[in-house]
């Protein structure tokens, strides 16, 4: 569970003092999957690099799991994002020398993962986003849609409870774009907690609650009463 | 994270940028060569050195001609004279061996066989005594053959080789200055000095030599004592004797330690010239390497955003810039070992005479100077990288 309490996070940006958030208070289930809406300089970047734990708040307090880690060492933080926390990005962020398999691999060396078990590791989730025929591939010879799904292979590395997906599909085009989100949805489904920052009311009606932010606050929490669905469910597939 | 696991990742990065990698390993690289070739050159310098001491006797020291620097063979004007040599023999109170020799370069002739460039040295019987070199066959000089005037020569290896090829000399007459000599002994070889062959040496009476040679002047004068403690106060003593005679500056008294201070100041020289090369390569190679790592932490930026991202602590980050340096900087050591294994050979082989053998401490001092620099230069560029704020770093573009 996620739990944050009149969050506020104020920065200086050229001497000016800037608030990015101003008393944010919000629940996430475990096992949620709520989008983050609002216009560009709302806040939702400077929520979803704390809910990372990327950065400290100025003040209030922010749960993840039971502990507050709004007051944690660097290290301490670190150590959190490696076990609990999955990082989707726009750009994906994959390294350009490294192959699919090679990326899926790197969170294993900050997080202790147990060596013998990393190579098993990461071929089953390469596997998982339907990627065993492209372990060898650099990002270069990959689609964009295939770069998302080594990220997500990425981001599942250390079986996180919760992934933070920062608009996943913002570089893709709509069909590999609908095909993330599918991906998404099934993780959904499997347990992960998902929170997901994006400006596409279309790609947030996948989730089943919007956070509305305006200016550091939230303006609206609306449930989501018909929820877009990408997955194409085995048991659902027409024979 | 593991030790190897860093070094994979390092191992990686260098790889990735070959041509950079190995620029960057220049500085170090000459650096390394020169500390190699520095240490190994003055272990050489200092076992010739020891060989010199060796080849002229401890207990030796010599009264030469002059008070120039040169080295033992250098001819100058000598005002020492036979009565100096006797003078010494009976008036020091050390029991001391006495050797006064007068030497002149000529060629010696044998048959059609000819070897140029000799040198002829005109020596007592006690020479043997004096210098630690005997006659592996025949005979040395004899005190009948100095009252004599006698022509018979012993020969120096070289020019026994040169000139009987089947070994055959003894008996036989070989020719000088236009006289003939009965050869009646063949000299244990000495080997080289430097670049002098000492072998290429042939040995008549003093008497006979000065007629030959028109002088009565001698070379040098050579005293041994019986223990090296001695060479000091027998030193001081000879000089006494000889200066009551002719003057401080138309002699000198030297012991081979003396003689050698001129080789060790030349090693010094090169010593101090590699030594500085070797500094400021080291130094340029480092600044290069930070430089590099610099820019390499600029690049990577986003990597860096990515790897805090995912779990990597500052540490973490510290060590894999860290040890990305220290690894070009330990590849710059390792090609220098080679560079200066190459040098050693190709020296080796222009210069039979100066066998410069590289060490296993000069190889193990330049790796560990390497990994010093890498790391000393390292820290910076590295620190950046670990301070950085991954929101900062994801964001960079």
């Amino acid at each position: 569970m996620v739990r944050i309490t009149d969050l506020v996070k104020t920065y200086q940006l050229e001497g000016i003092e800037v608030r990015a958030l101003r008393g944010l208070s919000l629940t996430v289930d475990p096992g949620a999957f709520i989008a983050v809406m609002g216009p560009s300089g709302c806040g939702k970047s400077t929520l979803l690099n704390l809910l990372g734990c990327l950065d400290r708040p100025t003040s209030g307090t922010l749960e993840i799991g039971g502990v507050d880690v709004s007051s944690m060492s660097p290290t301490d933080l670190a150590i959190l994002r490696s076990q609990k926390i999955g990082f989707v990005f726009q750009t994906f962020h994959l390294l350009a020398r490294a192959s699919a398999f090679a990326n899926v691999m790197l969170p294993f060396v900050y997080s202790g993962y147990p060596s013998e078990r990393r190579k098993p590791r990461a071929l089953e989730l390469l596997q998982y986003v339907g990627l065993q025929d492209r372990v060898r591939h650099r990002p270069n010879q990959l689609s964009g849609g295939q770069q998302q799904r080594v990220a997500i292979a990425r981001a599942l590395a250390n079986d996180p409870g919760i992934l933070l997906a920062d608009e996943p599909t913002g570089n893709l085009d709509s069909k590999s774009g609908l095909e993330i989100m599918a991906l998404i949805e099934r993780l959904n489904r499997e347990g992960k907690t998902i929170i997901m920052v994006t400006h596409s009311r279309e790609l947030a009606e996948h989730a089943e609650r919007i956070v509305h932010l305006l200016d550091g606050v939230m303006i609206r929490d609306e449930v989501v009463a018909e929820r877009r669905v990408a997955e194409v469910r085995p048991d659902a597939e027409p024979a | 994270m593991t030790l190897l696991e860093h070094a994979q990742v390092s191992l990686e990065a260098v790889v990735a940028n070959k041509l950079r990698s190995t620029l960057t390993t220049l500085g170090v690289t000459i650096g390394s060569t020169a500390i190699i070739l520095l240490i190994s050159i003055s272990i050489g310098a200092s076992h010739e050195v020891t060989k010199l001491v060796e080849g002229l006797g401890s207990n030796l020291f010599m009264v030469a001609p002059g008070r120039g620097k040169g080295g033992p063979l250098t001819a100058s004007p000598s005002l020492l004279r036979l009565s100096h040599a006797e003078r010494i023999q009976k008036e020091t109170s050390f029991h001391v061996v006495v050797s006064p020799v007068l030497n002149n370069l000529a060629a010696v002739r044998y048959g059609r066989e000819a070897k140029a460039g000799v040198i002829v040295s005109g020596a007592l019987p006690n020479f043997p005594e004096a210098r630690s070199w005997r006659p592996t066959q025949g005979t040395f000089l004899k005190k009948s053959d100095l009252e004599l005037a006698r022509r018979v020569a012993a020969l120096g290896r070289t020019v026994e080789t040169a000139l009987f090829p089947s070994g055959d000399s003894l008996g036989k007459d070989v020719v000088v200055a236009g006289e003939k000599f009965r050869v009646i002994g063949v000299m244990e070889s000495k080997g080289q000095l430097f670049d002098i062959d000492m072998d290429n040496q042939i040995f008549i009476p003093l008497t006979t030599a000065q007629r030959i040679f028109g002088t009565s002047a001698l070379s040098f004068i050579f005293v041994a004592v019986p223990k090296p403690d001695d060479i000091p106060a027998a030193m001081a003593e000879a000089k006494r004797i000889v200066g009551q005679t002719i003057l401080p500056e138309q002699f000198s008294v030297k012991s081979q330690g003396e003689t050698l201070e001129t080789v060790q100041s030349i090693s010094l020289i090169f010593t101090a010239m590699l030594g500085s090369v070797a500094g400021v390569s080291l130094l340029v190679g480092g600044i290069g390497i930070m430089n590099i790592m610099i820019v390499s932490v600029t690049e990577r930026t986003r990597e860096i955003g990515l790897r805090k991202a995912l779990g990597a602590r500052e540490p973490d980050i510290l060590i894999q810039f860290l040890s990305e340096a220290v690894l070009l900087s330990f590849m710059g050591g390792c090609f220098g070992v080679t560079l200066a294994y190459i040098g050693s050979v190709v020296v080796s082989k222009a210069s039979p005479t100066f066998a410069l053998s590289i060490s296993t401490f000069a190889v193990g001092l330049a790796l560990i100077f390497s990994i010093a620099v890498g790391t000393f230069f390292g820290v910076y560029p590295a620190y950046r990288a670990a301070r950085m704020d991954p929101i900062e770093a994801l964001r960079h573009d």
